[in-house]
């Protein structure tokens, strides 16, 4: 399973390989030419009530992260429609057996509050898990998994140095067919979990092309759902806090490397204190 | 090239064992930076580790206590970019490298320690992302950074290391 982020990691390689000659120079002169990390094509979309421009595709590659949507590894396409609409995928958990897809609809649009409305669908059949080991794989090959999360987020960018964001998240999850044995597979790493979470945050802009973000994930529901009834997950299981520095490499090039604190990460990786990182490009 | 001396924990533990390979660290950094930012570069370090003095208890419960030694070299290549901010540069990194755990348990053996057959040292991979902020000063340059070694292997525990960076700019 530790082996499991991998492929995202080459990717990871691969896009910084090819974007290294698309690159501008890194001169101040040409960094403010290009704006900042508050205007629209540049803005986070992670965690944020900001969606992409329209037309705009994006493509990030991560791994090691702890948030059900970036867990293990990331290979995100996101597609801006227009009208403030995205749609989005993460290949690399659908490569691994977990289908998934998104839309989000940033639908308040003002110059100091926005916000946005994000609906997912997920489905994971546990035989499609081919990454899993043997005996895993026996175990997951019964069960299958359905998630819908739904998402409110606020934004609130008072002055171009500050942004506070503040998610609110139900996520519907049934696990079908499964033991408690089986269960623990997806719940360990909270994907199979149904919650109720707030997710606090806020963004230092440093400078044009860099920022400080802190967020924390604060849950006060969680409980596996399958064939018997609820079983609740206690708060200390599930929180989570995260800071990191996102910055822009170049004109459509954006690196983003996060250290999070958090009780899942130690079932996941052996350790509560653990990193994340994540490339995205927007050509 | 940048010398680099630093400090590294361990995070986590292999189940119920305490190893601390990392502690002082001293090392080199080297890279090529094109300009637009992007750089490529290699890294070794050998962190001297500290022994950990530490109860266990066998299957039967009968408590002993057995001190386990560890230090480690750790050496890889990094894919890096770096990043103008104000008059410093912030460089974003990821290493993929292997790291040799020379380890030596005394008051008890590898397999009650769930080491299995491994002997020492315990070679694994490990993903280093990190961050330094470096100030440049004509030919030379120095920083503050960190690396965390994720390793792989599940018989060495991950390390975050803050280091102390300088060095020249040939």
């Amino acid at each position: 399973m530790r082996w499991a982020f991998l492929p995202a990691v080459s990717a990871f390689a691969l896009v910084a390989a090819a974007v290294a000659n698309a690159a501008e120079p890194a001169q101040p002169a040409a960094t403010a030419a290009v704006s900042n990390l508050q205007s629209p094509e540049q803005v986070s979309t992670r965690y944020s009530a900001y969606t992409l421009p329209a037309r705009q595709w994006s493509i990030a590659a991560g791994a090691l992260g702890v948030g059900d949507g970036d867990v293990y590894a990331v290979l995100a396409v996101t597609y801006g429609l227009g009208a403030g609409v995205q749609l989005n995928m993460n290949l690399a958990h659908a490569s691994v057996g977990l289908l998934n897809a998104g839309a989000s609809w940033h639908f308040i649009d003002t110059r100091y509050f926005d916000l946005k409305v994000a609906l997912g669908a997920w489905y994971g059949h546990g035989d499609w898990f081919w990454i899993a080991e043997p005996l895993a794989k026996k175990i997951l090959s019964k069960i299958d998994v359905v998630k819908v999360p739904i998402e409110l987020t606020a934004s609130s960018t008072p002055n171009r140095w500050l942004q506070f964001d503040l998610g609110l998240q139900y996520d519907y999850a049934r696990i079908f067919g499964a033991s408690s044995q089986a269960d623990s597979l997806f719940t360990d790493n909270q994907l199979g979990l149904t919650q109720f979470f707030v997710r606090p945050g806020a963004r230092l802009f440093i400078a044009d092309n860099t920022a400080f973000e802190l967020f924390a994930r604060l849950p006060f529901y969680s409980a596996v759902v399958g064939e018997g009834s609820p079983r609740t997950v206690p708060f200390k299981h599930t929180w989570a806090v995260e800071a990191g520095l996102r910055s822009r490499f170049s004109r459509g090039v954006f690196g983003n490397i996060r250290l999070n604190y958090a009780p899942v990460s130690d079932l996941l990786y052996g350790a509560r204190f653990y990193p994340a990182f994540e490339v995205e490009f927007r050509p | 090239m940048l010398a680099s001396a630093g400090w590294g924990a361990h995070t986590g533990k292999i189940v119920h064992l305490e190893l601390a390979p990392y502690g002082a660290s001293f090392g080199i950094d080297l890279g090529y930076t094109w300009s637009p930012g992007f750089r490529l570069g290699g890294y070794f370090f050998r962190s001297l580790g500290r022994s950990v003095h530490q109860p266990g208890e066998t299957l039967s419960g009968r408590a002993y206590e057995f001190t386990a030694d560890t230090s480690s070299l750790n050496g890889g290549l990094t894919l890096g970019w770096d990043v103008p901010l104000y008059q410093l540069v912030l460089r974003y990194q990821l290493g993929l490298g292997v790291t040799a755990m020379a380890w030596d348990l005394r008051g008890t053996s590898p397999r009650t320690e769930n080491f299995g057959d491994d002997s020492s040292p315990s070679l694994g991979v490990h993903l280093a992302p990190g961050l330094t902020l470096l100030w440049p000063y004509g030919l030379f340059e120095g920083g503050l950074g960190f690396e965390y070694l994720a390793q792989i292997k599940d018989t060495i525990p991950s390390g975050f290391i803050g280091t102390l960076l300088v060095g020249v700019k040939l």
